[in-house]
Formats: C-alpha cells, sequence, structure tokens
C-alpha cells in the first residue's frame, strides 16, 4: 500500500516535469532531425537517425557572438562588482554630508526603467563615437546593474561585526585595505552571488545590445540568435539546434552555482 | 602609537568615502541619473531626431500621448492585462508547485531545479522556444490540436491579433512561474516546524493545513512577490520585442515597446521621451506607494 503511493507519486511528479520541461525537448527532438524528416513524418514522430549535424552548422554561425558575450560578461562583471562594493563600503561605513541623498539616489536606479536612459545615452555615445564600441557596451552595463549590486553587497556589509576592522583601524592599517583585505574577504558568499546575478544579467541582456550595436560581428548572444534565427528561418531543424546551444553556457553555471541563483534571485525580489 | 599620527588619520578619513566613491558614483550620474533628466528634457521639445533642430512644446507631447495616440492606450492597457494576469497566472502555479514540491523526499530537489530551470534562461531565448512552439505549421501547440481533432481544429496564435497578448502573458509565465515557487517555497522554509506539527496533531488535514496555517504565516512572501511581479510587468520588453515585434497589427505593444519603436524606428524623439517618462512616473510613484502602504501595515 505504503509502496503503491509512492509509486504514484514519482510517476505524477515524473509527469509533470516532463510537461513542464515539454517546450525544451520538443526543441531537442526537432534540432536531432535532418532536414527531409521534418517535413516527410509528423511533428511528433522521434528523429528515426538523429544527427548532430544540425548542431555543427548552428555552432560555426553562432560561435562568435558566443565568444562577444564571453568578452562582455568577462569584463563588466568583475568592474560591477568592485564599483558597487566600493560604493556600498563607503555608505556603510562612513558618516558624511550627503550620505541619504546618495543611498536615495543609487535606489531611484532600481526603480527607474532602462528604456528611459536608451535615447540620452544613445545620443551621448554617439557624440563620444563610442557607438559600436565594446566599451560604451561595458560602460551601460555597468551602470545599470551598479544600484542592484551596490544594495545587495551593502545589506552584507552593514551586517558585518566591526571589532576587527576597528582593531586594523587602531592599528593604523590604511582603509583600502582593510576594504581588500578585511571587507570583501569577509563577504565571499555574496560576492560570489553579486558575480554569479550579474553574469546573469549582461549574458541575458537583449535591449542594450540592439539599441547600441549595428554591427554583426560584435553583437552578444541574445541579439546575434535573433540574427540567426531570421536568416534560418525556413531550416527548422538548424533554428531549434542554434535555440538550444545558447542556453547551454546558462545550463552550466545553473548546475555548478544553483544555490547562489536561488539566493540571490530571493535577495533581489526582497530588495525590489 | 604615535600622538601625531592620530590628527593625520582623522583627516584622511573625512576623505576615504569620496576615494571609494568617486568611480562608481561617476558612471551611475553620468549613464543613469543625466540620461533619466535629459529624457525629461527631451519630452518637453518636438524633434525628430535627423537634424538637430527642435522646438519646445511645453507638455504637448504628453497631451498628444493620451488624447492622438491609440497605440499608446493599446499598450498602457495591456500593461496593466500583463500586470493583472502575471499576478495570477504565474503566482497561483508557483504557489501550488511550491506546496506539491516542498518535500524533503528523495529526487524532490531534482524536480524543483526542473521547474526552476527556465527562470535562468534568458527572456529572448524563451521568447524563441515559444515562438517555435506556437509556430502555425510546426509547432508543438499545433501538431497536438490537429493530432487530436483529426485536423479540423488548428490555431493561429497572431489571429486575431487583440488575443495574442494572451499567448505572449503564457509563455512569460512559463519562464516567470519556477522563480515565484523558489520565493514561495523560502516562505514556507520560514514557518516554524513546530506551529506545522501542532496542527497536524490537531487533525488538520493537509488542504486544511494550507488554508489555515501556511498561507497566514506566508502572507509577507506573498506581499513582496506580488509587488515585485507588478513593478516587473511594467518592465517587460524582450519577450515582446523577440516574439512579435509589437505586432500583428501593432496591437501587442507595451509603454516599452512602443516608445522603443517610437524612438527608434520612427524617430519621433520627444513623444518617445514622453512616453518613457510616464513609465517611469508609474514605477517610481507606484514602488513609493506600495512601500509606504506595508510600512504602514507594520506599524
Amino acid at each position: 500500500m505504503k509502496n503503491a503511493k509512492k509509486i504514484a507519486i514519482y510517476v505524477s511528479m515524473t509527469a509533470l516535469i516532463l510537461i513542464w520541461l515539454m517546450p525544451i525537448l520538443y526543441l531537442v527532438n526537432s534540432a536531432l532531425k535532418s532536414p527531409n524528416e521534418f517535413f516527410m513524418n509528423g511533428m511528433f514522430s522521434l528523429p528515426q537517425e538523429p544527427t548532430l549535424k544540425n548542431f555543427g552548422i548552428a555552432w560555426k554561425k553562432i560561435k562568435p557572438y558566443f565568444l562577444n558575450s564571453l568578452f562582455y560578461v568577462t569584463v563588466s562583471v568583475p568592474i560591477i562588482v568592485l564599483l558597487s562594493s566600493m560604493a556600498a563600503y563607503a555608505l556603510s561605513r562612513f558618516e558624511f554630508k550627503g550620505k541619504h541623498f546618495l543611498v536615495g539616489l543609487l535606489m531611484l536606479g532600481m526603480l527607474l526603467p532602462a528604456h528611459v536612459t536608451l535615447l540620452p545615452n544613445y545620443l551621448v555615445l554617439k557624440s563620444f563615437h563610442l557607438l559600436n564600441k565594446p566599451a560604451g557596451l561595458i560602460l551601460l552595463y555597468v551602470s545599470l546593474n551598479i544600484s542592484f549590486t551596490f544594495f545587495l553587497t551593502r545589506g552584507h556589509f552593514l551586517g558585518i561585526n566591526r571589532e576587527i576592522e576597528e582593531a586594523a583601524m587602531v592599528d593604523g592599517c590604511p582603509t583600502w585595505q582593510i576594504f581588500f583585505r578585511i571587507i570583501l574577504p569577509m563577504s565571499v558568499p555574496v560576492l560570489i552571488i553579486a558575480l554569479v546575478m550579474n553574469y546573469l544579467n549582461v549574458w541575458n541582456d537583449l535591449v542594450l545590445s540592439i539599441v547600441y550595436v549595428t554591427k554583426d560581428e560584435m553583437l552578444p548572444v541574445t541579439a546575434g540568435l535573433l540574427r540567426f534565427t531570421e536568416e534560418y528561418a525556413q531550416h527548422y531543424e538548424r533554428m531549434t539546434a542554434g535555440i538550444l546551444i545558447s542556453i547551454i553556457p546558462l545550463s552550466v553555471i545553473f548546475i555548478a552555482a544553483q544555490k547562489y541563483i536561488v539566493a540571490g534571485m530571493a535577495e533581489g525580489a526582497l530588495k525590489g | 602609537m604615535n600622538p601625531q599620527s592620530l590628527p593625520r588619520s582623522r583627516k584622511k578619513i573625512k576623505w576615504t568615502p569620496y576615494i571609494f566613491l568617486a568611480a562608481p558614483i561617476a558612471v551611475y550620474l553620468v549613464f543613469m541619473i543625466f540620461p533619466a533628466v535629459y529624457s525629461m528634457v527631451i519630452s518637453l521639445f518636438y524633434w525628430d531626431g535627423l537634424t538637430n533642430e527642435r522646438h519646445f512644446v511645453g507638455l504637448d507631447n504628453y497631451v498628444a500621448l493620451f488624447q492622438s495616440d491609440p497605440i499608446f492606450r493599446t499598450a498602457v492597457k495591456n500593461n496593466v492585462i500583463w500586470a493583472v494576469l502575471s499576478e495570477i497566472l504565474p503566482i497561483c502555479l508557483g504557489l501550488a508547485l511550491a506546496v506539491l514540491l516542498n518535500s524533503k523526499r528523495r529526487g524532490f530537489a531534482f524536480f524543483r531545479s526542473c521547474i526552476f530551470f527556465p527562470s535562468v534562461l534568458s527572456i529572448s531565448t524563451i521568447g524563441l522556444i515559444w515562438r517555435w512552439m506556437y509556430d502555425p505549421n510546426f509547432g508543438l501547440i499545433n501538431a497536438m490540436l490537429k493530432t487530436v481533432s483529426g485536423g479540423a481544429v488548428s490555431l493561429n496564435w497572431q489571429d486575431p491579433p487583440e488575443h495574442t497578448i494572451f499567448f505572449l502573458i503564457i509563455a512569460g509565465s512559463w519562464a516567470y512561474s519556477g522563480l515565484c515557487m523558489i520565493l514561495f517555497m523560502a516562505g514556507i522554509k520560514s514557518i516554524p516546524e513546530s506551529t506545522l506539527e501542532a496542527a497536524r496533531l490537531d487533525g488538520a488535514t493537509g488542504w486544511q493545513r494550507l488554508i489555515y496555517v501556511i498561507l497566514p504565516q506566508m502572507k509577507n512572501t506573498i506581499n513582496i512577490v506580488l509587488t515585485f511581479t507588478l513593478i516587473n510587468s511594467f518592465k517587460v520588453f524582450d519577450l515582446i520585442y523577440v516574439m512579435t515585434a509589437g505586432g500583428p497589427a501593432r496591437m501587442t505593444n507595451v509603454m516599452a515597446t512602443w516608445s522603443y519603436y517610437t524612438i527608434f524606428r520612427y524617430n519621433e524623439y520627444g513623444t518617445g521621451s514622453a512616453m518613457c517618462i510616464v513609465l517611469s512616473l508609474i514605477l517610481v510613484a507606484g514602488s513609493l506607494f506600495i512601500n509606504k502602504v506595508v510600512r504602514m501595515e507594520k506599524n
């Protein structure tokens, strides 16, 4: 009796998961088919002769976009986390005029939609000849993600016990050393959350790349994938393979850092 | 300790916060706050973006939005529909999944990961996946309908255009429910075990425990998730841009997409900026209002 119940639970859960992930499974099923099979057999049929050829073709096209995204993420995410935690340190440890004003100003950045900055930043980047330049895009990634990362790290800094810092300060340890040698090492978990969340934010960004990048060879993978799917709109098997390839790095991050993603998303929602 | 070093270090402390703040605040001011203010200025001008010629028109752009731009009205309506339905669909689903999957049984952690996984994907990928699901010729949903009905019933998600927005919301909900589940799960975890145990001993069934014990204790979490969802549903852009580009017949625009097209496709800088300002005002005022209500409730 008890066993029967257990089996029933697991069978229904598995069914639930299969239905839930059906869009992705269907994508896999389509990507493994050959072009002819697509039109001969019905949509439901499993691939008769599964082929990975589609992935090869898709990867060739998507690879440059992929490397671009990797570059943008690798450069901008450490900058975001470093700058935000510097601001968080200053605004959690020192008393000075205008402190509360600055905290409020940074709060505004979480409320405002990115759209309100699109046109003015476009005009600014244009006048500095930074359109279609990685530097321009990276600056914007930094400015858009500072607020959220600031509140994430500041919340943690405020909770750190100050005895060690005060002891170090009495010993004449310079402030920047306190920051790099004491505060940051004591905040590793929250810094990992910040890194992972910003990795996702920057990797998944679409709107900045469609506004500020027009050159194909500079597009990150989100916007590149759109170009790709337009180009192969009639080649369903290649299109689906391309979509799957773009999912892979996120899946890897997800499996490796699920704990931090869950914590970071919960934190982000609470702060919002 | 050298007594002379004290005053010097005091002096240093005065400057230290500014040294730490200089770089982040500079980037933030130049690329976030200045643009927001500049948008406000542009919204007061008529400017076609092609030349540098601008005419000051005061609030005319705002008046025009509400009086003579039917698409803007559609966009606001769609934002409201999106907000209302996202408060219902993914939140109910997320809550149900959280209750269902909140178990220490073996394998349930894996089930939870599977449900949560779509929340990690980029919205543009979600859009492409669902465009493929809805594809009238090769999409899974149509294939299923055709098989079940023997070819009699088929579904075109872009016809009529007024209904397309609902298909988009379903796609968005699929991606968002997993996150809701995770947030609710955290809420359930914070309920003391003894409370649940007491209810169990008193003979409460699963349903009774859910309605009389778990839900009331999660009031706070539910409030937070509702607020977060509300704010995010006014920011939606990527999914619509990828799936329909605001079409067919411009019927699936929201404020974010319509302002984007107005500025970058139709070069109407003034009107487009006015839309962005309206959207920003809604978001800032809404958040402050909700914050105040929550704080008042707490006192």
